[in-house]
């Protein structure tokens, strides 16, 4: 039976949101024939939050790279989403992605469109498939994302292919998307269909955060350029 | 003029050593016509090498000012690399004299080659070598050659931390990858996967083998069997894909 597995890496001090997230999670109704499981991976040296879902943790601060990947050694599923320990999914989230891959075989990601407290969240791309290489041209040229890369949902091999989420400062996740979408096309879903939750404690808001984006988007630049240098490229097999 | 720069990952602390690894670039035997740059990136909160770099006219320093991990750092570093060739080295290994010139001569003698990967000794607390054999012979390597043995053991048969590697190819791939233990192993296996390379038959840099190292700390040992299966899984995915290079 098909699995897909949502992913998520978490901080010991998130245990309420986290709750809710995987209510979001268990919440969900899948196409006939597909079940879920949820992968958590607690970053940082004290662990607290075993019981969530597949559960394990780091045992040391290795970051929000590291954790993912690290959960993502641990999936089964064929696809993989993200889900942020503070955001939630709404009704219906999961089965919108596994359509999109049903009803566009070529794809390799969709990457869905979330809710914010008062508003639907920028997208800044169309709706519908976009070739290979849409997403990298658009960061190339506007040095942001165009979409939420938290509302990823990708086949697992291909993100296990380019080495998962990226040693990048500020843009683990932006460089990952940008990665894939080098190799093949995906799908933006217009609807929203997840919550992403704005707070005090969110990494985004820290101090430190708004140092080293030249860097992190110069490292993206750097990538998709040598990419398209090298003709790298999915083979026929 | 065609530009080899060598990398370095180092952290405060290490200002001693890495005068040391400086030197050894400082004494390195160019062919004609080559130039070397040191790209030094600093890990870390407090950093405190710049005048260690800054003695050599060829090194550059740079610090981010926060602690990320050696993976992002080298990737730092990478972002700042001018040559078209990055030899890696660790800021508490050394080179010998001919490493640069033995590393640039089998890319012009295997012009398809993206990477020469170095033989190294040991180099002990009191300065001895000890001589440390390769568990795969010297020479041209097929893309995917060195993945049966990376497959079977988790890791590969070269010492990463000797690498010279064409830049481009590099940040193609992603460059070092966000992997707990074996951030290095886990480009290499994408790397020897798509690309042929090259084991040089010399010994050309020092491996240091001494107790503040980072992978004999008794906590680096945890999440090896797990750094390990994402190296595996990693390979496993590109050849599902059959993701290749054109050039």
């Amino acid at each position: 039976m098909p699995l897909l597995s949502v992913l998520t890496a978490v901080h010991g001090d998130r245990a309420e949101v986290l709750a809710a997230a995987g209510e979001s999670v268990a919440a969900q109704e899948l196409p006939a024939g597909w079940e879920v499981e949820w992968v958590v991976q607690e970053d940082g040296d004290f662990p607290r939050l075993s019981g969530f879902g597949r559960y394990e943790a780091n045992g040391a601060q290795l970051g929000v790279a590291v954790t993912r990947n690290l959960a993502l050694a641990r999936v089964r599923g064929e696809l993989v989403r993200v889900l942020d320990s503070d955001d939630v999914l709404l009704p219906g989230a999961l089965a919108r992605a596994i359509e999109a891959f049903a009803e566009h075989p070529e794809i390799h990601w969709v990457i869905a469109r979330p809710r914010m407290a008062d508003a639907v969240y920028f997208q800044l791309l169309p709706e519908g498939v976009h070739a290979r290489g849409a997403i990298g041209s658009y960061v190339q040229e506007h040095r942001r994302a165009p979409v939420h890369c938290a509302g990823l949902t990708a086949r697992t091999a291909t993100v296990r292919a380019v080495g998962g989420w990226c040693a990048n400062p500020r843009a683990e996740d932006i460089e990952l998307v940008a990665a894939i979408s080098e190799l093949a096309p995906g799908y933006l879903d217009g609807t929203p269909s997840w919550l992403y939750r704005n707070h005090d404690g969110q990494t985004v808001r820290q101090p430190s955060w708004g140092n080293l984006h030249a860097e992190s988007y110069l490292m993206i630049h750097q990538r998709l350029a040598a990419a398209r240098a090298l003709g790298l490229r999915m083979g026929t097999n | 003029m065609p530009l080899l720069s060598v990398l370095t990952a180092a952290h405060a602390g290490r200002a001693d050593l890495l005068a040391r690894a400086g030197e050894s670039i400082a004494a390195q035997r160019l062919p004609e016509g080559w130039a070397v740059e040191w790209v030094v990136q600093e890990d870390g909160p407090e950093p405190s090498l710049a005048s260690v770099v800054e003695r050599f006219p060829f090194g550059r320093h740079a610090a981010h000012g926060e602690q990320l991990g050696i993976a992002t750092t080298r990737n730092l570093a990478l972002t700042r690399v001018d040559g078209e060739l990055v030899h890696v080295l660790d800021s508490d290994d050394e080179l010998l004299p001919d490493a640069v010139s033995v590393a640039l001569k089998a890319f012009a003698d295997f012009p398809a080659v993206h990477w020469v990967a170095a033989q190294a000794d040991d180099l002990l607390p009191d300065d001895t070598r000890r001589s440390f054999v390769l568990e795969h012979p010297a020479g041209y390597v097929e893309p995917g050659r060195m993945n049966e043995f990376t497959h079977d053991r988790g890791e590969p048969p070269i010492h990463c931390a000797g690498l010279t590697m064409r830049t481009r190819t590099v940040r193609a791939l992603g460059g070092w990858a966000a992997n707990p233990r074996s951030e290095d192993s886990a480009l290499f296996v994408a790397l020897a996967e798509l690309t042929p390379g090259y084991v040089t038959p010399e010994v050309t840099w020092l491996h240091r083998l001494h107790t503040a190292q980072t992978t004999g700390e008794h906590a680096w040992q945890t999440l090896r069997a797990e750094s390990m299966t994402m190296v595996r899984q990693r390979l496993a995915a590109l050849r599902d894909l059959g993701l290749a290079l054109d050039a």
